[in-house]
């Protein structure tokens, strides 16, 4: 019976219900005289809106893909190709709203890690250019993202704490434990 | 700061992100290497495993 009811939730995830009291992304499915917990892994987070500035109505997605390891994801941003519909994520757009596009990004991490506290965000740019305009958007608003936030920069082969003024290759965002 | 104002947020009636179905056709693009391969040798450092440990840890 419980093997059954671990088939069904292979097939059919949705199928169990949230347990938010107990725990963010929990869900439990009745199984005779036993409550099956599971949680969503591997699972891609998309999330779609539109910068609107001088060079037109552009949409952008942020993508959260899973990586190897468990409990860590990559957050990369792309313009969509309307035409194609491709996503471009080397582009830089220059749409005069990268405050808009960092605060929204923003809202998607919170929205992410909320319910995956224990989860890691990964992210740097397609080139140093981009990775440093992560960078600075990070040091403008470290302070505030400090609050919630636990963020270490890649250097060569270590993870440090993120410091302004230094150039770091990569980032990792987290939720501060509190 | 912002995780002290999600606490009190009811998210059955008001949630954070909807889920639109549309987007999962975006699912089969492929990022830059680039990055995953940055996400992946992160994932082996030491710095990252014990950060890790203590976040699963940690009440």
């Amino acid at each position: 019976m419980l093997k059954l009811s671990c088939k069904e939730i292979g097939k059919n995830p949705e199928i169990g219900k949230e347990y938010d009291e107990i725990n963010k992304n929990l869900f439990g499915l009745h199984s005779g005289r036993h409550i099956i917990f599971y949680q969503f892994i591997d699972k891609f987070e998309i999330v779609k809106f539109v910068s609107d500035g001088p060079n037109g109505k552009i949409t952008k997605i942020v993508l959260y893909q899973p990586m190897n390891e468990p409990d860590l994801y990559n957050l990369a941003l792309g313009d969509l190709d309307s035409k194609t519909g491709e996503i471009d994520f080397d582009i830089r757009t220059n749409n005069g709203d990268r405050d808009m596009i960092l605060a929204t990004i923003t809202e998607t991490v919170y929205a992410f890690l909320y319910s995956r506290p224990t989860y890691s965000i990964h992210f740097k740019g397609s080139d140093s250019v981009s990775t440093r305009l992560y960078q600075m958007a990070i040091s403008n608003y470290f302070d505030k993202l400090s609050e919630d936030f636990e963020i270490q920069g890649k250097l060569k082969n270590e993870l440090l704490r993120f410091k302004k003024g230094v150039n770091f290759d990569a980032f990792i965002i987290q939720l501060k434990n509190k | 700061m912002k995780v002290a104002e999600l606490t009190k947020r009811d998210f059955k009636r008001n949630p954070l992100m909807v889920v639109d179905k549309s987007l999962d056709k975006f699912k089969d693009h492929k990022i830059p290497q680039i990055k995953i391969d940055s996400a992946n040798e992160i994932s082996k450092m030491e710095s990252y495993i014990s950060l890790r440990k203590e976040r699963i840890t940690k009440p």
